[in-house]
């Protein structure tokens, strides 16, 4: 198994993984991310991707029938320990940084 | 001057409802053609898990201008979504996808292909991917040198740092 190097750590990906911190025991969908972080959808699904190769999310798809509920299946993302980890020292290194909290919503 | 302002903001408001309700009707058609665009851009592998999800998302959001804005987003996403793909297939097997490998044939010229997005804060993201026109193979995408494999010693001492 290859080693996937680490996502770098961009404004819209700190707003990404801030919004998993803000709910840590609810798994999200790529829309309720697109919500709560404000980032693109251009944006997020790649980044979701990135996180996800790298072992920071797990997905999962919605335990439904799409054709039961009469609409497509929801793809949940929730962070790792890994993920939640990296998070949390990513963003105390930006208020580190900044000297100051930082509001990212 | 006055009737001026008040005949074209009158026509203005006119044009904008037409325009607003053509987009509501036509909405939901649009985005899901961007959608399905979109998605037939993807590397295969890709396509049927990011189509149902996409589908997924795009049922969240009211039919209206936002919906086609989400929709071209993903076409945004493809283009960073398949350059990702690529570095790991590189990073799976490097001896298959060096440039110097591809680039047996003669350097034709290079291009500089620029993806601009701007969060929701005003913030730039730039994504700057570079191709080169290799003679009898087309336009190959090159490497960015940041997005190589570190040698497994460099990344131990960057650890210890």
């Amino acid at each position: 198994m290859v080693e996937r190097k680490q996502p770098r750590l961009t404004h819209a990906s700190l707003k990404v993984l801030r919004a998993f911190l803000d709910s840590p025991t609810v798994k999200l969908s790529g829309a309720e991310v697109h919500k709560q972080s404000g980032v693109f959808t251009g944006t997020l699904y790649p980044l979701l991707l990135r996180f996800d190769a790298a072992g920071w999310l797990t997905s999962e798809w919605e335990d439904v029938d799409p054709k039961e509920v009469g609409r497509p299946r929801k793809r949940f993302y929730c962070l790792t320990p890994t993920g939640r980890a990296r998070a949390h020292a990513a963003l105390a290194s930006v208020s580190r940084q900044s000297g100051e909290a930082v509001s990212w919503t | 001057m006055d009737v001026i302002w008040w005949v074209t903001a009158a026509i203005g408001a006119i044009a904008g409802n037409l325009i607003a309700s053509e987009l509501f009707a036509w909405g939901p058609r649009l985005s899901e053609r961007l959608m399905c665009g979109a998605v037939r851009r993807l590397a295969p592998e890709m396509q049927e898990r990011l189509r149902e999800e996409w589908a997924g998302h795009l049922q969240t959001i009211p039919p209206g201008l936002w919906r086609i804005v989400a929709a071209a987003g993903f076409y945004v996403a493809t283009h960073q979504i398949n350059i990702a793909l690529r570095v790991w297939e590189r990073q799976e097997n490097p001896e298959e996808t060096t440039l110097q490998e591809k680039a047996s044939g003669k350097i034709e010229g290079t291009i500089l292909n620029v993806n601009v997005g701007m969060t929701k804060s005003a913030v730039l993201n730039a994504y700057v991917s570079r191709y080169a026109k290799i003679e009898g193979k087309g336009w190959v995408l090159i490497p960015d040198p940041r997005d190589e494999p570190e040698p497994q010693s460099t990344r131990r001492s960057s650890q210890d740092r």
